[in-house]
C-alpha cells in the first residue's frame, strides 16, 4: 500500500464528485436494464394493440390475442436472460420481477371480464396493473424516469375512463402504449451500459 | 485523517468501490458490466480487483452459464465501512479547507 501524500482539497472534491457521478450513472443503468426492455415490448403490444383496434375494430380481438400471447412469451425469454445473464444479481430484484409476473395475470383478466362494459374495463385494467404499479416501482425504487412513465400512464388511463364509449377512446389509449414505447428508448439509449 | 484508505484513494479502485457500494447488500454485478461503466480494459480492472480482493474489500465468484465463464463481483461488509470511512475522510478534508 502507497503511503502517499494527504489529497488537496480540490482532489478531494473531484474524488467525492467521482463517486457521485458513478453511483448516479449505476443506479440509472441497472434501472433501465430491468425495466427498459419491458417498456419496450409493452409499449409495443400496447400501442399496436390500441391503434389496431381503432382502425381495424373487426379484428381487434385476434390483434390482441396475438399481441398478448406474443408478449407473454417475448416476457418470459427477457426474464429469464435478465436472471441468466443480467449484470445484477440481487436479493431485491425479485419484487420487481414479481411486478412483471403480475401484467399477464392482469391481461388474462381482462379477457375474463372484459365482455361487460369493455372500454370502462379496459382503462380500469390499464391502471391498476399497469399505470399504479410502475409509477409505485418508480417511487418505491427512487426512479424519476420510471416514476414519471407510470405518472404518465396513469394520467392517460384515467383519461380514457372517462373516453370510455366514445370512438377516440382506442386512439387516446394507444398513448399510453407510446408513452411506454419512448420511456424503454430513451433509457435504452442514455443509461444501460452494454454487458455481453 | 485516519479513515483514508490508500488503496481505496487510487481513482480506479475508488470508482469500483463506489459503485459497488450503491448496490443492495448480498448483491453481485457482472464483470463485463462493471468493465463497461467504468471505461476501463479488462486487464486494468482485472488488477485492481485482485487487490481490492486481497485487502478483503470485494469477494470474486466465477460461475458458468450455459457453459460460458462469467465473473461476479460484490463488496464485503469490510469493504463497505472502508469506502465510507474514506469518503467521510475526503469529506472532513473538504471541511477543513472551507
Amino acid at each position: 500500500m502507497n503511503e502517499d501524500p494527504i489529497p488537496e482539497p480540490q482532489a478531494a472534491r473531484q474524488a467525492l464528485d467521482g463517486v457521485a457521478d458513478i453511483q448516479r450513472r449505476n443506479a440509472h443503468a441497472l434501472r433501465a436494464h430491468v425495466a427498459a426492455p419491458h417498456f419496450i415490448l409493452w409499449g409495443l403490444v400496447w400501442s399496436i394493440g390500441f391503434l389496431g383496434s381503432h382502425f381495424f375494430p373487426s379484428i381487434r380481438v385476434g390483434i390482441w390475442l396475438a399481441g398478448v400471447g406474443l408478449g407473454n412469451f417475448a416476457m418470459s425469454w427477457i426474464l429469464m436472460r435478465q436472471l441468466s445473464r443480467g449484470p445484477l444479481i440481487a436479493p431485491d430484484s425479485r419484487p420487481g420481477m414479481l411486478l412483471w409476473i403480475w401484467i399477464p395475470l392482469a391481461l388474462a383478466l381482462f379477457f375474463l371480464l372484459g365482455a361487460r362494459d369493455g372500454d370502462r374495463l379496459l382503462a380500469y385494467f390499464c391502471l391498476i396493473f399497469v399505470g399504479i404499479p410502475v409509477l409505485m416501482a418508480g417511487i418505491w425504487g427512487r426512479s424519476r424516469f420510471i416514476a414519471w412513465t407510470g405518472g404518465l400512464v396513469v394520467l392517460i388511463c384515467l383519461r380514457g375512463f372517462l373516453l370510455a364509449g366514445d370512438p377516440s377512446f382506442d386512439l387516446w389509449m394507444s398513448w399510453a402504449g407510446i408513452v411506454l414505447l419512448i420511456s424503454g428508448w430513451y433509457a435504452r439509449r442514455k443509461w444501460m451500459i452494454p454487458n455481453v | 485523517m485516519s479513515d483514508l484508505d490508500q488503496l481505496i484513494h487510487q481513482p480506479v479502485r475508488l470508482r469500483i468501490m463506489a459503485a459497488l457500494a450503491g448496490l443492495a447488500a448480498d448483491a453481485q454485478v457482472d464483470f463485463v458490466y462493471l468493465r463497461n461503466l467504468l471505461a476501463v480494459t479488462d486487464g486494468n480492472l482485472g488488477a485492481h480487483l485482485v487487490r481490492l480482493e486481497e485487502a478483503g474489500y470485494i469477494r470474486i465468484r466465477k460461475i458458468f452459464v450455459k457453459r460460458k465463464p462469467r465473473t461476479l463481483v460484490a463488496i464485503t461488509g469490510r469493504g463497505r465501512d472502508a469506502f465510507a470511512g474514506h469518503c467521510r475522510a475526503l469529506q472532513a478534508i473538504l471541511r477543513q479547507s472551507s
